[in-house]
């Protein structure tokens, strides 16, 4: 009974870092898609096309598309955040299987990116 | 352009979210047939969606502690792997191949929602099995007032649903709850709502792995899946107010017809014929 209970205490606690770390990631995305979007419509619409080694400049020169870009990419990774997250937890746990199955989905999506940078 | 895909992408949310389905089935031919779109950037916009409502519904879910993340993650290993596959697949085959398969994976959903009966919720009966491996999951059922428990049965066969599932979605960047349910449900032993949640933590995950490569590929155009995706994501909140509301036999039959239609139009346009 002990043992359930600080399992059930654990996992809540997992469920809350989980649930912060998706609205941060969705708030963040959507806020930046908006802000981008709001620049295109007030009149910044021949903005060049960007590249991922000046993001930081063309998002400070107020360029829509690396506004539109960064809301993209945070939404891309707020899922991987997720089972990043969990891995962690589940070591932290000291539940190694699911810590292994957990960073085993990361190597997976990490070789996704790999693949796409080739 | 801009306005047109946000408000095509409105609709998609909703319709989605209303007949309990994910946007995907309706945006990709909304924006192939009616905008013009490529195939390949409307896959790549749907993915983006797919992430953004995942997301959205996920927290949600989180905090009713329905979602089974052991379970998930155990799944997700063999979705995530059919996911990259399958958007690498997706690079060697012709938009009208693509076109011709999405209208084929668009049958069983059409045949679904036409059968679809009535909501029941006392139609499925939750397992009376304590919780004995660390798969096995209980939770609170507000509906039924008490606790549900259930053991997760027949992981193989779930893997390899699960592997198709990822496949599909990453072919053609719809989410494949319409697969990962009922497996969840028929083959596993996994109560309705826990399949649900489940599979919507999965969907997110498993839309990840294959957007990275249409994101590399240039198929993530900013111009279409930003406006793609906050329409959707609108659509999806406003539906899933007012769709179990307005779920009734005769408007997912009216939706059924709708996405017929659509079919047949991009099983057509696979053949390079086009009827506006």
């Amino acid at each position: 009974m002990q043992l359930t209970k600080s399992r059930d205490h654990h996992v809540a606690r997992l469920n809350r870092l989980i649930q912060v770390a998706l609205l941060s990631g969705l708030v963040l995305s959507m806020a930046l898609m908006l802000i981008g979007s709001l620049l295109y419509f007030l009149g910044n619409q021949g903005a060049p096309a960007i590249a991922f080694g000046t993001l930081f400049a063309d998002l400070a020169a107020g360029n829509p598309l690396a506004f539109m870009v960064s809301g993209i990419v945070v939404l891309m990774i707020t899922p991987a955040l997720r089972v990043l997250v969990a891995a962690l937890g589940y070591l932290l746990e000291g539940d190694w299987r699911y810590a292994l199955v957990s960073l085993g989905v990361v190597v997976v999506l990490a070789v996704s990116v790999l693949i796409g940078a080739v | 352009m801009y306005l047109s895909i946000l408000l095509v992408g409105l609709f998609s949310g909703l319709f989605g979210a209303m007949i309990g389905s994910g946007g995907g089935v309706f945006l990709i031919p909304l924006l192939t047939l009616l905008l013009g779109v490529p195939i390949t950037e409307a896959i790549g916009a749907s993915i983006i969606a797919v992430i953004a409502t995942s997301t959205a519904s996920a927290i949600a879910y989180v905090g009713d502690e329905l979602t089974n993340i052991r379970l998930g993650m155990t799944l997700e290993l063999s979705t995530t792997i059919g996911a990259v596959l399958g958007g690498v697949t997706a690079a060697f085959l012709s938009k009208n191949v693509l076109a011709g398969l999405f209208a084929a994976a668009m049958v069983p959903t059409i045949l679904s929602l036409w059968r679809k009966k009535e909501e029941d919720p006392n139609a499925v009966v939750a397992g009376a099995d304590a919780p004995k491996g660390p798969l096995d999951a209980t939770f609170y059922d507000p509906k039924l007032g008490r606790e549900v428990s259930y053991r997760v049965k027949r992981l193989p066969l779930g893997l390899c649903v699960s592997f198709i599932a990822g496949n599909i979605s990453g072919l053609l960047g719809i989410g494949g709850g319409a697969i990962k349910v009922p497996a969840m449900t028929l083959g596993m032993g996994v109560p309705m709502k826990a399949a649900a949640a489940t599979s919507n933590f999965m969907i997110g995950v498993t839309a990840v792995a294959s957007a990275y490569i249409y994101y590399s590929r240039g198929d993530v155009h900013p111009m279409i899946a930003v406006p793609t995706a906050i329409g959707v994501t609108l659509g999806a909140l406003a539906g899933s107010r007012i769709g179990p509301r307005l779920r009734t036999r005769s408007l997912t039959r009216l939706f059924a017809g709708i996405m017929a239609v659509m079919a047949l139009q991009m099983g057509l346009s696979a053949f390079g014929i086009t009827l506006r």
